[in-house]
């Protein structure tokens, strides 16, 4: 029964997915002008001279002078048929190159996020929720309150204002200077260890802190239903309880938050990395999406659609797998 | 279950505490490192290159090199030093006046940073220090009196129609190929004159740099001279190649080859095409990443420039000295002095200023901007770097009216020049030189820079423009209200202040007027569409009559004052052909309005211009030209010239701290570090 819903889901995405890539295609066309506007402003700011003649040819070299319908077949047909999804404009690179370059460290920065998201997140509601009203508890919700209302990018620049104040450094970046031009030694891994938390707190801060609510209140939902009474009267040990029962239950949405996880793996945080000069794809998709670099965006755009719908698929399927309820209701 | 609970929360609050306590040592030793790291160097490197150099030259060889590239001659990497240079190398600096007095003997190695902040691009800064123009002029002035070759010398025929150019004999590319007049043939022939690569060839090469010019020919006469003739003068023209980069980089023809579709193997072509991600056919598309200088580590660009890219991080890019750079210092050393630039790659102009102000960067130019002074100079001492003020190469804030932006009320007014007089004089200059540029700028000098609100008012008056709307705005003789729209986009910082400053002036002389933001792209297109009203915009002049020579008759790229005047000239001026073989053409876009006499006759001046490359005609055209900006008021000039900040590092020797800003960030092969510890 389950493959047969997981072989439905699949089927239902394809349509969606032909949807998807073009709309983002279009989406990205909309905007009046084109990558030659910037591109132009750009040479010239760098004294580069250009005159309107050689705008026509590189407009050729772009392959800007064939019609849109046409640039849209060439972009889906060439990613369908052989995985190429075109070059782009401002890098002068293939999309893949620059997405290789940069996806690697994006996921690492996101996961490891999303891992002190967890451990951070998790007990601490679990621990307001048991202890309701305790002053740990108000102090949590204080911290979470003001994590969730801080956006990450003004954390990290008081963090540079901070670093620069007290240390007269530039925090931004992941290497110390010295290491920023050499070749990968276990120094420079060291390096970058002692670099990396500090966007992965600061991105984490708002998650944690919109978690660490869920937790405690999906707890308070279960910690006073008949079952944890009835458990507790039969003389269960209170750890071995919370863990089995209610915990449980109340991960409910830390798993369904998976399948945002994936694009999100992909995209990185945009505002945080910009301000932490931190080299993951959200400033490339920004900085395309400004430059109308339609080729980058649109790939960006179409690869992060595709994985938000694969992870809701994922995340459906692991609740399914993860909660009867669910699995009777849902699938059925 | 509190116990583990307990534990839990003591195992997370470690966790914190460990991960800061993992930071703090970190920019700590960061601090320490820095002196640590330098001291090794000093020991590696001896007190004095120049003394292998006398030694070198003791043994007969005319030039010597730096100890990095004598170490890959030992190793049978690269062929000896001098037959590495051109016989006749270029000696010394022509571009910066009263060098003289600032070239010191510089001392080989060490690393220049820098720092850039365009996504996959080191456009500036470092791409400014490798440009090599044709011909020089001293400090970018395009004096013709003080032209000197640089990769060419030039003879100009007294006619002004034929250029001699004579090229350095053994001059080199950065591969070790040779670059003599086959390269420049294979330019003229097959990149110029090749449709698919250059559909439309451009004013540039053609007589007079008018549209309906004829394009140049040109003759080979061995193989390190050339001539280039045009059939009506253009004494100008080697104007354009004094400054900067454009189509005219060359590049070894024999690298060129293996990417052109008449000369590449077809098959080698076709897997190169394939590994790109192109069409069959779509060859011209390789010379975009084949061409680019951001991309040379990875195709090896023969260029010219004192550096080459070999490395391109995401954050950090890594050029290295060219062993075959023509240049030399008057005591025979192969420029440049410093072995490496690294230039960080921040995401934004702020990055980009904490890194200066926090020591990081040792020559910074670009995203210097006067309004944030006081920081470099409160962190200059502690981090060890000097704020030059030099001149500025551009205005950065100027204000443009549209004289052909189609509304009914506008049109009533601004063609009358005593109503742009009027909104000129309501401009307060001084509190936008104060505000905007920190007082590093002039009152214009292109202008009457008076500021008197009631003689404006007066004008504005005289003109029966003294009837007003319920909301205070003055309304035209038939009645209609005069507003004005500003738009700007924040490419430059000094935009929306001197559009907000601007707009309050006018306001109080009852010219209704609002500031409104774009972005870049909407602002471009809007402007070439003659949908703006208004706008404050960057140019060039009126420093620079070559170079953007399109910015004082409004023919810049996006059009500032005038888009259907420009219309009506590249309707009318093609030689009549596009009137006579479309005359049912009504769209005004393309068939433009008439200018009135002074445009035209600025037209006609700037076609003189190009025509004589007679210094002293120059200055006197040039003069008649500022002569009809100043009567007639085509835009409003805020502040000119203006002075900008260079950030340069304490130790750096050899940087000129008078003339142009860009011109002295240019310079780069001439640095050298006077401080040991950095060699």
């Amino acid at each position: 029964m389950l493959t047969q819903y997981i072989g439905r889901r699949l089927l239902l995405l394809i349509p969606l997915l032909l949807l998807i890539s073009i709309i983002s295609f279009a989406l990205i066309q909309l905007p009046p002008g084109d990558i030659l506007n910037m591109e132009v402003l750009r040479l010239r700011s760098a004294g580069t001279q250009v005159s309107e003649e050689q705008v026509e040819a590189l407009r050729q070299l772009y392959g800007l002078d064939k019609s849109l319908p046409e640039q849209y077949w060439l972009w889906i047909s060439n990613i369908l048929f052989k995985g190429n999804f075109g070059t782009s404009f401002t890098y002068v690179k293939s999309v893949s190159e620059i997405l290789a370059a940069r996806v690697p460290l994006t996921a690492l920065v996101s996961v490891l996020t999303a891992i002190f998201v967890w451990i951070t997140a998790v007990p601490i509601g679990v621990y307001s929720a048991t202890h309701q009203y305790s002053l740990i508890d108000y102090f949590w919700t204080f911290v979470s309150f003001i994590g969730v209302a801080t956006p990450g990018f003004l954390l990290a620049l008081i963090f540079l204002w901070i670093a620069f104040v007290q240390f007269g450094i530039s925090a931004i970046g992941l290497f110390s200077q010295e290491f920023e031009a050499a070749p990968w030694s276990f120094a420079k891994f060291v390096n970058m260890l002692q670099h990396i938390w500090i966007p992965i707190v600061i991105i984490g801060m708002a998650n944690t802190a919109g978690m660490m609510r869920t937790m405690r209140g999906m707890m308070l939902d279960e910690l006073n239903k008949q079952y944890v009474i009835t458990a507790r009267s039969k003389g269960l040990t209170e750890t071995r309880l919370l863990v089995k029962y209610p915990v449980r239950t109340s991960m409910n949405p830390v798993f369904s938050t998976i399948g945002w996880m994936l694009p999100g793996i992909i995209s990185g945080e945009v505002l945080v990395s910009m301000v932490l000069n931190i080299p993951t794809t959200g400033p490339v998709l920004l900085q395309a999406l400004l430059n109308q670099d339609m080729f980058l965006a649109g790939s960006i755009v179409f690869i992060l659609s595709v994985l938000t719908v694969i992870g809701t698929l994922v995340s459906d399927i692991l609740l399914v797998w993860l909660d009867p309820r669910i699995r009777y209701e849902g699938v059925a | 279950m509190r116990k583990t609970l307990t534990y839990l929360l003591v195992a997370i609050a470690a966790v914190a505490l460990l991960s800061a306590c993992a930071g703090q040592p970190d920019a700590e030793e960061a601090a320490a490192d820095v002196p640590a790291a330098a001291d090794t160097s000093e020991e590696a490197m001896p007190s004095s290159t120049y003394e292998s150099c006398l030694e070198a030259q003791a043994a007969g060889m005319s030039f010597c090199e730096a100890p990095m590239l004598a170490a890959m001659v030992e190793a049978g990497e690269l062929p000896p030093v001098d037959e590495r240079l051109p016989v006749n190398p270029a000696v010394g600096n022509n571009r910066i006046p009263e060098w003289q007095a600032v070239m010191e003997r510089g001392e080989y190695g060490g690393v220049l940073r820098l720092v850039d902040f365009d996504a996959g691009s080191i456009g500036h800064d470092a791409g400014w220090i490798s440009n090599e123009p044709w011909v020089e002029t001293e400090d970018i002035a395009h004096d013709f009196a003080t032209m000197t070759g640089n990769i060419f010398d030039l003879e100009i025929s007294d006619d002004d129609q034929e250029f001699t150019f004579h090229m350095r004999k053994g001059m080199k590319f950065s591969n070790g190929a040779d670059f003599d007049t086959e390269d420049v043939q294979f330019f003229w022939d097959h990149i110029l004159h090749n449709e698919t690569l250059t559909p439309v060839i451009g004013t540039t090469w053609r007589s007079g740099n008018s549209p309906s010019g004829n394009v140049g020919t040109l003759e080979v006469i061995d193989r390190y001279t050339f001539k280039i003739s045009f059939d009506q003068p253009y004494g100008g023209w080697p104007g354009l190649f004094t400054y900067g980069s454009g189509p005219h980089r060359f590049i070894d023809s024999d690298y060129l080859k293996k990417i052109h579709g008449d000369f590449a193997d077809p098959d080698e072509l076709a897997a190169l095409l394939d590994q790109h991600g192109f069409e069959a056919g779509e060859w011209n598309r390789l010379f975009g990443i084949y061409g680019s200088t951001n991309r040379q580590h990875e195709t090896g660009l023969p260029s010219l420039g004192p550096y080459v890219l070999t490395e391109m991080g995401e954050t950090l890019a890594v050029m290295e000295r060219n062993p075959y750079y023509f240049k030399v210092d008057e005591w025979g050393q192969q420029l440049p002095y410093i072995d490496r630039l690294e230039i960080s790659i921040v995401p934004d102009v702020n990055a980009a200023t904490l890194k200066i102000i926090a020591g990081e960067v040792d020559m910074a130019r670009r995203g210097v901007n006067a309004a944030d002074m006081a920081l470099y100079i409160q962190n200059a001492e502690e981090q060890g770097y000097e704020v030059v003020i030099l001149d500025m190469h551009a205005s950065l804030g100027e204000i443009y009216l549209n004289m052909t932006y189609a509304d009914e009320a506008w049109q009533e007014v601004i063609n009358d020049v005593e109503f742009r007089k009027a909104l000129s004089f309501a401009v307060d200059r001084e509190t936008i030189i104060d505000a905007v540029y920190s007082d590093l700028a002039e009152l214009p000098q292109t202008m009457d820079p008076t500021t008197d609100v009631a003689q404006a008012e007066a004008i504005l008056d005289s003109l029966g423009l003294d009837q007003r709307n319920d909301d205070g705005c003055r309304l035209t003789p038939s009645g209609l209200p005069i507003e004005i729209q500003f738009n700007f986009t924040p490419f430059t910082g000094e935009s929306l202040p001197t559009a907000e400053i601007a707009a309050k002036n006018w306001n109080d002389i009852g010219i209704c007027t609002t500031v409104k933001q774009l972005e870049q792209n909407l602002f471009l297109t809007q402007a070439a569409a003659n949908e703006t009203q208004a706008m404050v915009w960057w140019a060039h002049y009126p420093r620079w009559p070559w170079h953007e020579s399109g910015d004082y008759i409004g023919q810049a790229w996006q059009r500032h004052y005038a888009p259907l005047w420009m219309a009506w000239y590249d309707w009318n001026l093609a030689g009549g052909k596009e009137v006579a073989e479309n005359p049912d053409e009504t769209d005004p876009l393309i068939v433009g309005v008439e200018p009135p006499q002074a445009y035209k006759d600025l037209r006609t001046l700037q076609t003189e211009l190009f025509a004589t490359s007679n210094a002293a005609d120059h200055a006197r055209i040039w003069g008649e030209m500022i002569a009809i900006f100043r009567d007639n008021h085509f835009w409003i000039s805020a502040a000119d010239p203006l002075k900008n900040p260079l950030i340069v590092n304490d130790g750096l020797g050899n940087v000129a701290k008078l003339g142009f800003q860009i011109q002295s960030a240019n310079e780069a092969e001439f640095y050298y570090w006077q401080d040991e510890t950095r060699r």
